[in-house]
C-alpha cells in the first residue's frame, strides 16, 4: 500500500473512533426515546450547519490548486444543490425536517445564530479561508464526508422511533448513501495530494479541527436539549468538587431576581450580537 | 488486560432526580466486582455522576480498554446502553458487558448488537470467570462464554443463555470491594450533609415481598449476611467519618445486629453510620435501637410508604401506620435522623395529598421523600400493570413521574405532588432541631457541610417545587411506543380497590364498630386476572359495598 493510501486508511480509522463522531449525545439519541420536542431543539441548532456547508465548498473551490480537486468539490456541490434529491437542495430537505419537528425554518433563516452553530461555522470558515488548502479540504472532506454516515447512523433510528416518516427524515437517509459516494471520490482525490509528510499533516490537522468543532457542537446541542426540558436545572458537578462558598454563591445568584435578570440580559445581549446565517455567509463570501 | 468499569448517570444531567441532590453513594456494585480481578488486571472505575461527559469517550479512545462494563438500574437503562454503544464505536475490539438490577430483571432490554455479555444476578463470580475467559481468547477475538453460569452472551444472531448461577452462600468469602479504585472521588459522596461518606454493604436481599419492590426477586427472597467481624473490618478500613451501609434491609436479624453492636463496642470504633431498614423492627426493638445509636447509628432510611393501613396491606408491606409512628417516636427519642419514603398514588385527589402531608407533619422526619407509586420492571406491580402504562420510557420510572393515568388532571396532580417540599417543612425543621439537640457530636461533624448541602438542595428544590418541571420532563414522551392509547384512570384498578375474586372476609369487627373494609385481592401475578373488562372503580366499589351491606344486615 502506498504511503498516501496507508495514511488515508489510518485517518479514516481515527475519524471513525473520534469522540466528536461518537459523542455520547448521539448514542443517547440512538437508544433513548426522545420526543419530537427534543428533535426540534436539535434541528434548530443543526439547521444552520446544513445551510452553511455549501459556502465552505464554494470558498475552497476558489482556492483549489488543480482540476482534480475542483472536480471533486464540484461534484459534492452539485449534490448539495439538489442533484440526486429531486432538485431539492440539502437545506430545503433539512427545512422540511425542521418544520416536521415543530420548528419554523423561515424564522430560523431570519433569526440570529445560536452559539453552538455559530462557533462551528466560524471555525470552518476560518479553516477554508485562512488555513492551507489541504487543511480546509481535510475539514470539509474527511472531516465531514467520512464522519457524517456514522453520526447519522446514530440519529436515524431515534428519528424513526420519535414518529417521523421517511420523507421527513429524507435529509438524513440521503446522506447515508450520498456521503459514502462522496467519501469514495474524495479518497481518490486525496490520494493524489497526500504523498508527502507535510501534506498528510495538513489534511489530518484540518480533519481533527473539524471533528473537535463537531464535538463542541454536540456538547452545545445536548445542553440546549437539557435546558429545554429543565430551564432551571441544577448545575452539574465538574471533575473538581466545588467549594462551599462557590455552591452558596451559585445558589444566591440563581435565587436572586437580580441575578436572573442580569443573566438573562447578558444572554440576550450576547445573542443579539450573533449574526444571522445570511449575514455570516455574505460576510464570508465578501472576504473570500 | 485493561478493564474499564463505568457508573452511568441516572439521567441526562439536569433532569429531575434526587440522586446527587440529596445523596450520592459510592458505586459499590462496580468496586465489588472489580475486587475479584484487580490483583491480576489493570482496572479503572469511572463514576460518570462526577465526571465531565467527554471523559468517558476520551478514556475509551486513549486508554483502549479490553473490556468495558457498566451497571444499570431501571432509570439508567438508556444511559448504560449509550455507554456500551459508544464503546463499540470507539473501541470495537473491547468486550462490552452489562450487569445490575435492570440487566438481571429485564435482560431482553439489553440484547443489542453492541452488547456482548449480560451478567444476571450477583456478579462477582460470573465476572471473574468472564474476565479470565476473555483474557484467554481476546487475541483471537472469540466471544463465546459457554460454561460460565449467570450470563447470556451474543452468539452470532442468537443469544446464548447460560444456567442461573447459585448465590454465594457466605458473603464473607467474597473479596472486599476495592475502594482504592475510586480514591479520586474521595470526599464527594454524601448523604444530606454527611459529606465525605464511605459506602459498604453488610447483607444482601430482603425476606419481605412487597409488591412494588424487586429486591426480593433479585435475591430470590433470601437474605445473606457478612459476619460482624468483616463488617467492622470494613468500617475501620474507611478513612471517612461517615459510612452509609447500603443494605436493602439492615434491620432484619436481631442476633446479627447484636453481634455487630458487640464487635463495634469491643473494638471501640467511632464512626457515624446510617442505613436502610424497616420501621417495624425499630418499633418492636427499642433497646436494640438504643444500642445501635450508641454504636454510631445516626440515620435510618425507611419505607413508611403510606398513612393508611389498607394501602400498606395492598402493597404487601406487612407493617402498620401505628408501627411507623412508634418507630418515629423511638428514633426521635434516640436522636436518629429519620428519612422516610412515602408513596402517593395516581388515583389520589387533593384530600389524600393533604392527609399524607398532615400525617408526615405529625411525625418528625428529617427528609420525607414523597415519591409516586410506580410499577417498576421486575416487580409484581409491573406485571399487573404493564399493559396499562402511559409510557415505557425508563427515565420516567424514577418515582417522580406518574407512568399510570392520574385521576386528577396531570397538572393538578403534579401541583399537589410538588408542594410536598413546602407542606412537609414543619416535620423537617423539628427533626433537624431534635437531632442536633440530642446529638451535639453529630451536629459538630455535620455543621461544616450544612451550607454546602443547603445550597445544592435549595437549587434542586427550585426545580422540584415547580410542577411544570414534571410536565416538561414528560412532554412528548407519554403515549409513545409500548403505551396503550386512550387510557384513563378508570381503566386501572388501584391497590385495595379491586372487587374481590376470592372468599376473603368482607367485614372486620373492631370493638363495637363494624368497619367496612374495602374488598381486595393481593396483586400477585399468580392470581388470574378477571377475563371481562373490570367495571370502573366507583361502580365496583358501589357493588361491593351493597353486597357487604346485604350480608351485614
Amino acid at each position: 500500500m502506498s504511503s498516501a493510501r496507508k495514511f488515508l486508511a489510518e485517518l479514516r480509522q481515527e475519524i471513525e473512533s473520534h469522540v466528536g463522531v461518537n459523542h455520547i449525545f448521539l448514542n443517547r439519541l440512538a437508544v433513548s426515546p426522545m420526543a419530537k420536542q427534543d428533535y426540534r431543539v436539535f434541528a434548530e441548532n443543526h439547521y444552520p450547519l446544513v445551510c452553511a456547508f455549501t459556502s465552505y465548498l464554494e470558498l475552497l473551490l476558489l482556492r483549489a490548486p488543480d482540476s482534480e480537486a475542483r472536480l471533486w468539490l464540484s461534484r459534492v456541490l452539485v449534490d448539495e444543490y439538489g442533484e440526486g434529491s429531486e432538485g431539492k437542495d440539502h437545506s430545503t430537505l433539512y427545512a422540511a425536517y425542521l418544520n416536521a419537528a415543530g420548528g419554523d425554518s423561515a424564522a430560523e433563516d431570519a433569526g440570529v445564530l445560536r452559539a453552538p452553530a455559530l462557533e462551528f461555522i466560524e471555525t470552518h470558515q476560518e479553516l477554508v479561508r485562512k488555513r492551507p488548502f489541504l487543511e480546509g479540504l481535510g475539514a470539509v472532506g474527511p472531516g465531514h464526508e467520512w464522519s457524517i454516515p456514522k453520526m447519522f447512523d446514530s440519529i436515524i433510528p431515534g428519528l424513526r422511533r420519535a414518529g417521523f416518516d421517511e420523507q421527513e427524515i429524507g435529509y438524513f437517509t440521503l446522506h447515508l448513501d450520498q456521503d459514502e459516494d462522496h467519501g469514495t471520490w474524495l479518497e481518490e482525490a486525496l490520494a493524489r495530494y497526500c504523498d508527502t509528510e507535510e501534506a498528510q499533516q495538513q489534511v489530518r490537522r484540518g480533519t481533527l479541527a473539524s471533528l473537535e468543532a463537531r464535538r463542541r457542537f454536540w456538547d452545545g446541542v445536548q445542553a440546549a436539549v437539557i435546558r429545554y426540558r429543565q430551564p432551571r436545572a441544577t448545575r452539574p458537578d465538574g471533575p473538581e468538587p466545588r467549594r462551599v462558598l462557590h455552591e452558596v454563591a451559585l445558589t444566591a445568584w440563581d435565587g436572586s431576581a437580580i441575578g436572573r435578570r442580569v443573566e438573562e440580559m447578558r444572554q440576550s445581549r450576547q445573542q443579539a450580537q450573533h449574526p444571522t446565517l445570511e449575514a455570516l455567509l455574505q460576510r464570508c463570501r465578501a472576504v473570500g | 488486560m485493561k478493564i474499564l468499569l463505568v457508573m452511568p448517570t441516572p439521567y441526562e444531567t439536569g433532569r429531575l432526580g434526587l440522586e446527587n441532590s440529596v445523596w450520592l453513594s459510592e458505586p459499590v456494585a462496580l468496586t465489588a466486582i472489580a475486587a475479584t480481578v484487580s490483583d491480576r488486571h489493570e482496572v479503572k472505575v469511572l463514576d460518570m455522576r462526577l465526571e465531565r461527559e467527554e471523559v468517558l469517550a476520551a478514556t475509551i479512545a486513549q486508554w483502549r480498554p479490553d473490556l468495558v462494563g457498566t451497571t444499570s438500574m431501571t432509570t439508567d437503562v438508556y444511559q448504560a446502553k449509550a455507554v456500551l454503544r459508544m464503546t463499540r464505536q470507539i473501541a470495537p475490539g473491547a468486550l462490552t458487558v452489562v450487569g445490575g438490577h435492570a440487566a438481571t430483571l429485564q435482560p431482553e432490554e439489553f440484547q443489542e448488537p453492541y452488547i456482548d455479555v449480560i451478567v444476571q444476578g450477583e456478579g462477582e463470580e460470573t465476572f471473574e470467570q468472564l474476565v479470565e475467559r476473555w483474557d484467554a481468547q481476546r487475541d483471537v477475538q472469540a466471544r463465546t462464554f459457554d460454561g460460565i453460569d449467570g450470563l447470556r452472551y451474543a452468539d452470532g444472531q442468537q443469544w446464548a443463555v447460560m444456567p442461573k448461577r447459585s448465590q454465594v452462600k457466605n458473603l464473607d468469602e467474597l473479596p472486599v470491594p476495592d475502594r482504592g479504585l475510586i480514591d479520586k472521588y474521595k470526599g464527594r459522596y454524601f448523604f444530606v450533609s454527611a459529606r465525605g461518606m464511605a459506602s459498604i454493604f453488610t447483607s444482601r436481599g430482603c425476606s419481605y415481598d412487597c409488591n412494588f419492590c424487586a429486591i426480593w426477586e433479585f435475591y430470590e427472597r433470601r437474605t445473606r449476611y457478612l459476619s460482624a467481624e468483616k463488617i467492622v473490618d470494613q468500617m475501620e478500613a474507611c478513612d471517612e467519618q461517615f459510612v452509609f451501609v447500603l443494605d436493602d434491609n439492615f434491620l432484619t436479624n436481631k442476633k446479627r445486629v447484636l453481634a455487630f453492636c458487640e464487635e463495634i463496642e469491643k473494638r471501640g470504633v467511632k464512626k457515624f453510620w446510617m442505613t436502610q431498614g424497616r420501621t417495624d423492627f425499630v418499633a418492636d426493638n427499642p433497646e436494640i435501637m438504643a444500642r445501635l445509636s450508641r454504636c454510631g447509628m445516626i440515620g435510618l432510611l425507611s419505607g413508611f410508604e403510606s398513612n393508611d393501613d389498607d394501602n400498606l396491606e395492598a402493597l404487601r408491606k406487612k407493617n402498620t401506620w401505628e408501627k411507623n409512628r412508634r418507630a418515629n417516636d423511638i428514633m426521635r427519642e434516640l436522636g436518629i435522623f429519620s428519612t422516610g419514603i412515602f408513596m402517593v398514588r395516581a388515583d389520589w385527589e387533593e384530600a389524600q395529598f393533604d392527609a399524607l402531608y398532615e400525617y408526615i407533619n405529625t411525625l418528625e422526619i428529617g427528609i420525607p421523600l414523597v415519591t409516586i407509586l410506580t410499577p417498576l420492571p421486575g416487580t409484581q406491580l409491573y406485571r399487573a400493570y404493564k399493559d396499562k402504562l402511559m409510557t415505557t420510557d425508563y427515565r420516567l420510572f424514577d418515582l417522580l413521574h406518574c407512568v399510570l393515568p392520574t385521576k386528577l388532571p396531570r397538572e393538578e396532580f403534579y401541583k399537589h405532588f410538588a408542594r410536598s417540599i413546602d407542606d412537609c417543612d414543619p416535620s423537617i425543621r423539628r427533626a433537624m432541631k431534635n437531632v442536633f439537640v440530642k446529638r451535639p457530636d453529630l451536629a459538630r461533624a455535620m455543621a461544616p457541610h450544612m451550607p454546602w448541602f443547603y445550597a445544592r438542595t435549595w437549587r434542586y428544590q427550585r426545580v422540584h417545587r415547580d410542577h411544570t418541571s414534571f410536565l416538561r420532563d414528560e412532554e412528548g414522551l407519554l403515549n409513545g411506543p409500548g403505551a396503550r392509547d386512550g387510557l384513563t384512570w378508570e381503566d386501572i384498578q388501584y391497590p385495595g380497590d379491586e372487587p374481590s375474586i376470592g372468599d376473603e372476609p368482607r367485614i372486620e369487627a373492631r370493638e363495637t364498630l363494624v368497619q367496612l373494609k374495602i374488598p381486595k385481592r393481593i396483586w400477585a401475578d399468580d392470581v388470574p386476572a378477571p377475563e371481562a373488562k373490570p367495571a370502573p372503580r366507583r361502580k365496583a366499589l358501589e357493588a361491593a359495598n351493597t353486597q357487604v351491606q346485604k350480608e351485614a344486615s
